[in-house]
C-alpha cells in the first residue's frame, strides 16, 4: 500500500540561451508516496521551476523517466495525457496572470468540471459553493470578478480550482511568495488542512526554507540542476550538509525576541 | 542639506493625511509622528496598511492628484528634502524603477551630475566607484550594461547606487526585498545596513517582516488601515506588542524555529 504516487529518475533537461548551455535539471531522481509533502528549495535559478514544468508537462524533459500513478507519466500523449492531468494540478506564484482577468470566480471552477466532465451542470453551483468553504472564501463569492479579489482570496481559489478535479498530487510553485507574512501564514494552513482532510500529495517548490520547512515531510534542496542534498525536513534544516542548504538556513530572517545590539 | 545633528526632528508629522485622487476614502491618517536625525526606523503593516503611502508621503513622491491633509515639517533642515539630493528611495521592484533604455552608468551617474554638478567623465568615475561599494563586480563593465542584462538582486543594488549617488542623509528603501530570493535578500538587508551605518544615515525601511524590521531599525512604526498603530523601541515590539496589528504580525512570521505544521513523521 505504501507504493510511491511518483517516482522520477534521471530527469535532465538543458536550456541554450545566447550561445550558453544551461542544464536547468542535470540527473533529477525522487519519489514521493500519497499524502506526502515534498517541499523543493533552492536559490533563483536552480531549476526548481523548471522540474515543476516537465512533471506537469508543460516542459518536456531531454532524458529521464516520470512514473506517476503507476504509470509512465511521459509517454502519455492526447486525450489520455488531457484526461489524466486531473489527478496532478499545479498552482503557479502569481494568481493573477494564471487566471483570465474577465472571469469570475464561478467561471474559473467550473472550467474544470465541465472540461473533465465531472458534475452534471446542474450540480455546478453546489460543487463551486463546497469548493469555496472548503479553502475558506464565503460560497456568495462565487460571483464576483477575480479582479475585486485580494491577493490571498485569488490563491484561494487558485487552490480551490485545483482541487475541483480531486487530485492525487498539487505542484505548488512559489504559492505563497507574492503573499504578506499574514495572508502567507493562513495559506499553509490551508495547505496542511487539506492535506489532512483528503490525503493529497504536495510538491512544494520555494526559495523561502521557513516556509518549506512548515508545511514539508521531506525537503529536497536544489542547486545548478541538481539535488544537492535530500532528506526529513527536521534533519535538513538541523543539520544541513550541502553549502546550498546551509546558504538557505543561514539566510532565513530570524525573529530575535530580544536583540542583541 | 547640512546633516542635521543626530537625535533634533528630522521630520514631523501632524494630523497628516492622504486621500488618493478620485477615492471615496482617505488612504492614510490622520497621522502624528517624529522621525529623528539619524535614526534607523521600520514602517511594518500588511498590504493596504497605508506603510508606502506613509513613505511616499515622506518624500515627496506621491501620485499627481493626491490630496495631502495636515503638515508635514522639517524641523532640522526647514525646508523639503529634494528627492534625489537629501533623500534617496529605493522602490521594491528594480525591474520596474530603473530605466530599460539608459545604461547602467547613465543612470547611476545621472544623480551626481544633476544634483553635484560633477561632469560627464567624473559622474561615470562616481557611478564606478558607488558600484564597487555596492559589491557589484566588474564596474567598469557594468556601467556600459543595461538593467535586464543583471540579475534581480544586483539590478537592487544598482538601484541603491543609483539612490544614495548624490550622497542625501535620508534613504527610504520600500519593500525593496519582497521581490528577492531569501538568500539574495539577507545580502541586500546586510548592505543596506552597512551603507547607512558607515554614512550615518536616516533610514527608513518599509516592510511587511518584523524580522528584517527588527534585525535593521531601531524602531518600529506599525501601520493598521491607514492608521498608526504603534510606535517603539524595537525590542519592546517584539517582545511586548499592544496593538492587534503587531501581534498579528508576529504570529504569522514564520522562521526555523516555528513548529512546523505537519506531524514529524511522513505518512
Amino acid at each position: 500500500m505504501n507504493a510511491a504516487l511518483l517516482e522520477v529518475a534521471g530527469l535532465t533537461k538543458t536550456f541554450h540561451s545566447g550561445g550558453r548551455r544551461v542544464a536547468a535539471l542535470d540527473d533529477v531522481s525522487l519519489t514521493l508516496a500519497p499524502g506526502e509533502t515534498l517541499g523543493l528549495v533552492g536559490a533563483s535559478g536552480c531549476g526548481k521551476s523548471t522540474l515543476a514544468r516537465v512533471l506537469v508537462r508543460l516542459v518536456a524533459p531531454d532524458g529521464g523517466s516520470i512514473r506517476f500513478r503507476g504509470a509512465n507519466w511521459l509517454s502519455l500523449e492526447g486525450a489520455p495525457l488531457r484526461r489524466a492531468r486531473r489527478h496532478l494540478q499545479m498552482v503557479f506564484q502569481d494568481p493573477l496572470a494564471a487566471f483570465n482577468p474577465r472571469a469570475t470566480v464561478a467561471g474559473v471552477l467550473t472550467d474544470p468540471l465541465r472540461i473533465h466532465a465531472l458534475a452534471p451542470r446542474a450540480g455546478w453551483p453546489d460543487e463551486v459553493a463546497q469548493l469555496l468553504t472548503r479553502v475558506g472564501l464565503p460560497p456568495d463569492h462565487a460571483g464576483r470578478s477575480i479582479l475585486d479579489l485580494s491577493g490571498g482570496q485569488r490563491q484561494r481559489v487558485a487552490i480551490a480550482r485545483a482541487l475541483a478535479l480531486k487530485p492525487d498530487l498539487i505542484v505548488l510553485d512559489e504559492a505563497v511568495s507574492a503573499l504578506d507574512v499574514a495572508v502567507r501564514a493562513r495559506i499553509l494552513e490551508l495547505l496542511v488542512d487539506l492535506q489532512r482532510a483528503s490525503g493529497l500529495a504536495y510538491i512544494f517548490i520555494s526559495h523561502d526554507l521557513a516556509a518549506v520547512r512548515a508545511v514539508s515531510h521531506r525537503i529536497a534542496v536544489m542547486e545548478g540542476g541538481r539535488i544537492v542534498e535530500n532528506g526529513p525536513a527536521a534533519q535538513v534544516v538541523r543539520a544541513p550538509e550541502s553549502a546550498a542548504a546551509r546558504a538557505l538556513v543561514a539566510a532565513v530572517p530570524h525573529l530575535a525576541r530580544e536583540r542583541t545590539g | 542639506m547640512t546633516p542635521p545633528r543626530t537625535g533634533a526632528s528630522l521630520c514631523r508629522l501632524r494630523a497628516l493625511g492622504v486621500r488618493y485622487a478620485g477615492a471615496a476614502h482617505p488612504a492614510l491618517g490622520p497621522i502624528d509622528f517624529d522621525i529623528a536625525a539619524g535614526e534607523r526606523l521600520a514602517i511594518i503593516g500588511e498590504s493596504g496598511s497605508g506603510k508606502s503611502t506613509l513613505a511616499r508621503a515622506i518624500a515627496g513622491l506621491l501620485p499627481a492628484g493626491a490630496e495631502l491633509t495636515g503638515t508635514l515639517d522639517w524641523p532640522a533642515a526647514g525646508r523639503r528634502p529634494t528627492p534625489g539630493r537629501d533623500l534617496g528611495y529605493v522602490f521594491q521592484d528594480p525591474g520596474q524603477s530603473l530605466n530599460p533604455v539608459l545604461t547602467i552608468g547613465e543612470q547611476v551617474a545621472e544623480g551626481a551630475r544633476h544634483h553635484l554638478g560633477l561632469s560627464g567623465r567624473a559622474a561615470r568615475a562616481h557611478a564606478a566607484d558607488l558600484l564597487t561599494q555596492v559589491h557589484l563586480p566588474d564596474p567598469g563593465r557594468l556601467l556600459a550594461a543595461y538593467p535586464h542584462q543583471i540579475s534581480g538582486g544586483q539590478r537592487q543594488r544598482v538601484a541603491i547606487a543609483a539612490a544614495i549617488a548624490a550622497g542625501p542623509a535620508i534613504l527610504i528603501a520600500d519593500e525593496v526585498t519582497s521581490a528577492l530570493d531569501t538568500t539574495v535578500q539577507a545580502a541586500i538587508v546586510a548592505l543596506l545596513d552597512a551603507l547607512t551605518r558607515d554614512r550615518g544615515m536616516t533610514l527608513i525601511f518599509v516592510t511587511h517582516d518584523m524580522a528584517l524590521a527588527a534585525q535593521l531599525a531601531g524602531r518600529i512604526a506599525v501601520m493598521g488601515a491607514g492608521r498608526l498603530v504603534e510606535a517603539g523601541r524595537a525590542g519592546d515590539i517584539l517582545q511586548r506588542p499592544i496593538s492587534t496589528e503587531a501581534r498579528r504580525l508576529l504570529n504569522a512570521h514564520i522562521d526555523l524555529d516555528t513548529p512546523p505544521l505537519i506531524g514529524e513523521a511522513a505518512p
